[in-house]
């Protein structure tokens, strides 16, 4: 079993949108930080629906060294909604965490995604300084920044790009094998629970490990 | 739909058992250039330059081994696959 501290080592904070459009790209990410290693966290994983969001959130961020931030998608879903503004929300909590934090949350470090390179300029300024990548709404994209962000951060031994790409073909194939086996339909797919879709690959991974490369 | 806690349990099962799908050539994108790899040897993969170079590679490879070809699109996807495992060799 490992310790509290082993765990918030090996711990990643996903703050992104769960909308069905953002869907590929979220897919792509866990997959990512599961083949790197680590244990990805996220709002949504909790089982107890009676905790404030908030204080979910904050427990979220405390105990997670390494955070993930898309702020991709923060405007309106459709003409006439509201800009989104739980991401950068749980952005300020994270980087604030950060700085004001003792001890072990000195150590935390963040990776903040986007769409464009710079976009963040117009809509988030303050943000200048910290690691900001673009994916391009692009799920291979977001899958090799994230995981070259990660060979820095951590200074683990991980798979390479292609290696990534390929293994999250394969896992697809097999899932889909799966499911036209047990005669559901292709799309059912799309309506696991994420906590659900983290669970099958593990379950993947444990058969088919991957293999770390530098 | 949702899947019952049963329904999962099974796909999990299979996951962690299933056996890899022997002389399966995979065709992916990556960055520039297309791959084609076979499912249980991963550290064997050929590289081209064009979609059209790397399926027909896949396809003669999989028509020589009466074998299966899985072309995925860019971010892992499946785009196209299509099988010569009952053809006649």
């Amino acid at each position: 079993m490992s310790s509290g501290a082993d765990r918030f080592d090996r711990s990643l904070f996903i703050n992104c949108p769960f909308d069905p459009e953002y869907l590929p790209l979220l897919q792509s990410l866990i997959f990512t930080v599961l083949e790197c290693g680590l244990e990805p966290r996220l709002a949504l994983d909790g089982a107890d629906s009676g905790e404030a969001r908030v204080h979910k959130i904050r427990n979220l961020i405390r105990s997670c060294r390494f955070s993930i931030h898309d702020i991709s998608r923060i405007e309106p879903l459709r003409d006439g909604d509201l800009p989104r503004f739980n991401m950068p929300f749980e952005l300020g909590l994270d980087l604030g965490c950060r700085y004001y934090g003792r001890g072990r949350l000195g150590s935390k470090q963040s990776l903040i995604l986007e769409r464009e390179r710079y976009r963040y300029q117009k809509v988030l300024s303050d943000i200048s300084g910290n690691d900001i990548r673009a994916h391009g709404s692009d799920p291979e994209t977001l899958m090799i920044e994230v995981r070259n962000w990660l060979k820095v951060a951590t200074r683990l031994k991980l798979p390479s790009g292609s290696s990534l790409v390929e293994r999250y073909g394969f896992f697809w194939v097999e899932l889909a094998d799966i499911f036209q086996r047990m005669r559901y339909l292709k799309r059912d797919i799309e309506s696991l629970e994420v906590v659900e879709y983290i669970e099958m690959i593990r379950d993947w991974q444990t058969r088919r490990p991957a293999d770390p490369v530098g | 739909m949702a899947f019952s806690a049963a329904e999962i349990a099974a796909i999990r099962a299979e996951l962690q058992t299933m056996t890899v799908e022997r002389h399966r050539y995979h065709v992916y994108p990556y960055r520039t250039r297309w791959f084609v790899v076979e499912s249980s040897d991963p550290k064997n993969r050929q590289m081209t330059r064009t979609r059209e170079a790397a399926v027909q590679k896949a396809r003669e490879l999989a028509m020589e081994s009466k074998g299966e070809v899985v072309v995925h699109r860019k971010g892992g996807h499946v785009q196209e696959r299509f099988s010569f495992r009952n053809s006649a060799k």
